[in-house]
């Protein structure tokens, strides 16, 4: 008992001294811890290391990725927004930021964070088998809208996961009830994928690069891709408003954040450096090889950009029966 | 230049050969560490292939991935910590085999077997790999449904003692899988308002506190009088190992095909793979009164099963893009990075890449053999520490290990929690593997019933609809029946002599 | 420690009533037959089957609700049972504010002393060792993110 009480003056003591340290000390002067809310590998994964390891030159510290997994995201997001703001622990925020309140699992949304940086946007493309009898997006449309609800089955991701919400999203620009397509959740692409070509589902929106092995295998084709503008590697898969006059884009995104009012002299560092990131060779490099799209946004339209997604999204949501928050 | 020849002037490459011996070194000791699994290692190695040619990149993480499955088996029969799940199957036969004075006969028997079950994979995965992930891609969440209570069934098989208490080690193990967000309608269940239980339980820190921290806590109540038997030195690693691959030279067959099988599943590897196969062996064995009691039957059976699945889970990974197991998950984006794009332009732009990785795969195996042997002959000795020491240390192991699987403490409560519950459990005649069993299985089960459901609009009859689904059922059912018929005609008493004598 | 048959029947009871009476409240999906309540429930049911046949059978081996094993009621085993369990409650409770290496050394120290019979010195050695190997090993060499807690100032 001795021995704890005379460990917890101690531990008190360091700590003073440590904060009184950090006062004079200019940023960073200590390790950087980033959070990833999803698993390691996953394009979110490695998109966080190579910006880790690109701010690590940038600051001179170390930038320590660490994988907070669960929950469709809600945990790692939350460990993001409750850490201390004092800007050595920042993370990569995902499209399901805006997706996740209004399915009551959690109260965060884009508004907890202290934006740095969007980096990237994947839009979907809609999938289907190779020898499937849709050869353009306008067919496939046409077979949803004459068909009874729940006829037709995609799958791609999770229950209210952003290929679920893109597609409720294409059919009501499309004037079609979003919740006429059955969505069958997965694990992931690859697995919504698999399912569609044993034929467990008709079609799979889910972003070109997942589905760029199996459509160079002659699998799987695209009809189209829900972006205002078609992706270089895949130049001869239209837009659907190119190919149906439909104006709707959606995407998967990615960007850096910290927990809410994070310290300004931190902010003031971490932005520039991250903006010099995104103009860089070596992840302009990385996210071409990866086939992934590259935006850049600053703090205040990023912060822009996540609210009007989150009204989107919302407005989606409510329309396939998902949303259970208001 | 052939192709063939020039993918092995690729391989035997000076810096590759080095890659590979450090990488089978760091893979030996996550293995060995309990909480550190082989998904693991290939997520640590990520960022150091970040700088590498493709093929030492690949040949990093099939060489750590290897051995640290068969360093698993290390801690497991030294001191009943399975080092990673997939040996948790036959971890109650290794450890006793080392308590009888055999610890060289069976960690040489885990190596031994887990090289020839590596080989045998790569061979399969050289060979018969764009026929495999054809059948790979015929499997939905029906077919998947089957094989998961499949896997349920094996429960059944490898459970010790009264059939009651292993049902209900199976049933918590698949309560414990519901905890979290449900799959397929987005209901938080079991969550008590918590954000990490939001995001389920994982099974590390659950095995870890059942299997070491139950370990603990006996030993800490018991006698702690040391047993001398374990320090005796009795042969070497490899001596007798040739006798044993001719008496079970069949065993290791079927459980090498089970395991590429199991391993090209997309979503099933090496842990389940070690279970069932883990659990036919007890099934055909000659002597299955003796599974689970120090018999090495098991051990050659699972230990070859675990590592020709790791090759196998690269099948639909390196044909289609689409991830056998977490540990292709991880690797089909290291293959993107690396522009060796998988699918089948991989074999017709650069043939030599894909031989390449085919070789690796062999070499990996081999390359086991002495780095194993190095490996054993160093913690053999962690048994000439004395248990005062070594059980502080192994405790400090644990919770480093529970804490590292999502770096939060919540991992180290589930570990708390679960050691003492597993205490209980065995020290009252429940077994543990069981519960493990069904964690592994639970969400599978679950998922592709629903699934299935959602796509059927709740007709039943789906299941026997798509050919191979109908055959799978029908296996499974039949197998049911079976024991339902033989558990009728055996009847073994609820209360043991053994416990009823104590209380 | 020995705990009858009927006893744990009885937990299983309790724990098959807990989760029915959450899985009540498990939302249903539209037009779904099986919703998220089906498998906790069925789940449920077994555990109420395995209870009522533990308490039955159990009930007739006669066998008293708890007791304890012959080596555990050696004087001071059950206070080392709880010493090791209570010393992984403290790590938590003291990870970030006091960091890995120092509540580590804490740790190990304090039980191998215990285990050992009092030989403090050498608890001491296996404690500090113990800690920094495994501290170099995980957070140098794995890249866990064990915290340093006021050694962070210093060492990283």
């Amino acid at each position: 008992m001795i021995r704890r009480g005379a460990l917890a003056v101690l531990a008190t003591t360091m700590l003073t001294l440590g904060t009184l340290g950090a006062a004079e000390a200019a940023y960073p002067e200590r390790p950087i811890t980033m959070i990833v809310p999803w698993g390691a590998g996953g394009g979110t994964d490695a998109t966080a290391r190579i910006v880790a390891s690109e701010l690590e030159k940038e600051l001179g510290v170390p930038v320590n990725v660490v994988n907070r997994t669960g929950g469709s995201g809600v945990v790692g997001h939350s460990a993001i927004a409750t850490a201390q703001p004092d800007g050595y622990t920042i993370g990569i925020i995902t499209s399901e930021i805006g997706i996740m309140h209004w399915q009551g699992l959690t109260e965060l949304s884009g508004e907890d964070y202290t934006p740095l940086a969007l980096m990237n946007d994947d839009p979907p493309a809609l999938n289907v088998p190779a020898d499937a009898k849709w050869n353009t997006v306008g067919e496939l449309l046409e077979d949803i809208r004459n068909s009874e609800p729940g006829t037709f089955k995609a799958s791609g991701t999770g229950q209210g996961g952003i290929w679920h919400v893109g597609l409720g999203g294409l059919l009501k620009a499309a004037g079609i009830p979003a919740d006429k397509v059955q969505w069958i959740p997965s694990q992931g692409a690859a697995a919504g994928l698999q399912d569609m070509l044993s034929g467990g589902v008709d079609f799979a929106p889910c972003s070109i690069p997942e589905a760029k092995a199996l459509i160079d295998a002659g699998r799987v084709k695209s009809l189209a891709v829900m972006a205002d503008e078609r992706n270089p590697a895949f130049p001869d898969v239209p837009t659907v408003k190119e190919a149906e006059g439909i104006d709707f884009s959606v995407g998967s995104w990615r960007g850096f954040a910290g927990p809410l009012n994070m310290d300004q002299e931190a902010v003031d560092k971490l932005v520039p450096a991250m903006k010099k990131i995104y103009d860089s060779a070596a992840y302009q490099d990385f996210m071409s090889g990866r086939g992934f799209g590259t935006v850049y946004l600053p703090p205040e339209e990023f912060k822009a950009f996540m609210a009007e997604r989150d009204e989107m999204f919302g407005g989606i949501m409510k329309d396939i029966g998902l949303a259970k928050a208001e | 230049m052939d192709p063939i020849l020039q993918a092995f002037w690729i391989v035997i490459d000076p810096y590759n050969l080095t890659v590979m011996t450090l990488a089978g070194l760091f893979g030996m000791f996550v293995g060995a560490m309990p909480g550190l699994t082989a998904t693991m290692a290939t997520a640590l190695l990520i960022p150091v292939t970040f700088f590498m040619p493709p093929v030492p990149a690949v040949a990093a993480i099939v060489t750590a991935t290897a051995m640290a499955i068969f360093a698993g088996d290390i801690p497991g029969a030294l001191i009943r910590i399975p080092g990673t799940p997939s040996s948790a199957a036959y971890v109650a036969d290794s450890y006793k085999l080392t308590q009888k004075g055999q610890a060289e006969l069976v960690l040489g028997c885990c190596l031994v077997f887990s090289a020839i079950g590596g080989i045998f994979g790569s061979l399969a995965l050289a060979f018969a790999a764009p026929a495999l992930a054809e059948i790979s891609l015929r499997f939905s969440s029906f077919e998947f449904f089957w094989i998961a209570i499949f896997g349920l069934t094996c429960a059944i098989f490898i459970s010790t003692g009264h059939p009651i208490k292993g049902l209900v080690s199976v049933l918590l193990g698949l309560f414990i899988a519901t905890v979290g967000i449900d799959p397929t309608a987005g209901q938080p269940r079991f969550t008590m308002g918590s954000v990490e239980l939001l995001g389920g339980i994982d099974f590390i820190p659950v095995m870890i506190g059942m299997f070491a921290i139950s370990e603990l806590l006996r030993w800490v109540l018991g006698t702690r009088k040391v047993e001398s038997l374990q320090t005796k030195q009795l042969g070497s690693v490899f001596r007798g190992q040739w006798a044993l691959f001719l008496k079970y030279k069949w065993n290791t067959l079927r459980s090498s095909v089970l395991g590429v099988m199991i391993g090209f599943l997309p979503g099933a590897g090496s842990d389940i793979a070690a279970w069932v196969t883990y659990a036919i062996s007890k099934k055909f064995s000659k002597e299955p009164e003796k599974f689970g009691t120090g018999h090495i039957e098991g051990v050659v059976d699972a230990g070859a099963a675990n590592n020709s699945s790791l090759s196998g889970a690269w099948v639909p990974a390196l044909v289609f893009g689409i991830p056998g197991d977490s540990i292709t998950a991880i690797v089909i984006g290291v293959l993107y990075m690396k522009g060796l794009n998988p699918g089948p332009t991989l074999m017709l732009d650069q043939p030599e890449m894909l031989y390449a990785i085919f070789i690796v795969f062999m070499i990996a195996n081999i390359v086991m053999l002495p780095l194993g042997w190095v490996a054993i002959k160093t913690f053999r000795h962690v048994l000439k520490v004395p248990r005062e020491v070594l059980m502080p240390l192994i405790l400090m192991a644990c919770v480093v290990g529970s804490f590292a699987m999502n770096n939060t403490l919540f991992g180290v409560g589930i570990m708390l929690t679960m050691g003492i519950i597993a205490y209980f459990m065995e020290e009252n005649g429940f077994p543990i593997a069981p519960t493990i069993l069904g964690l592994v299985l639970g969400g599978l089960v679950e998922n592709n019933f629903m699934t299935s459901m959602m796509k059927a609009d709740g007709n039943l009859l789906a299941f026997f609809e798509r050919p191979i689904s109908a055959v799978l059922g029908v296996i499974v059912i039949a197998a049911w029946i079976w024991l339902i018929w033989s558990m009728i005609r055996a009847k073994p008493p609820l209360v043991t002599d053994e416990e009823a004598s104590v209380t | 420690m020995r705990v009858a048959d009927w006893v744990f029947g009885l937990i299983l009871l309790i724990g098959a009533g807990l989760i029915f009476q959450q899985a009540a409240g498990f939302a249903d999906m539209p037009g779904q037959d099986y919703g998220p309540a089906f498998v906790p429930s069925l789940i449920a049911t077994g555990f109420t089957i395995c209870g009522l046949v533990l308490i039955f059978t159990g009930i007739r081996a006669r066998a008293p609700a708890f007791g304890l094993d012959p080596a555990a009621r050696a004087p001071g085993r059950i206070f080392d049972a709880l010493l090791t369990l209570g010393s992984v409650v403290f790590l938590m409770l003291v990870w970030d504010v006091l960091g890995f290496l120092i509540s580590s050394t804490i740790v190990l120290t304090v039980l191998s002393a215990r285990y050992w019979g009092g030989k403090i010195p050498q608890a001491l050695l296996v404690g500090v060792i113990g800690s920094v190997v495994i501290d170099w090993l995980f957070r140098k060499l794995l890249l866990v993110p064990l915290p340093l807690g006021p050694l962070s100032r210093w060492m990283w």
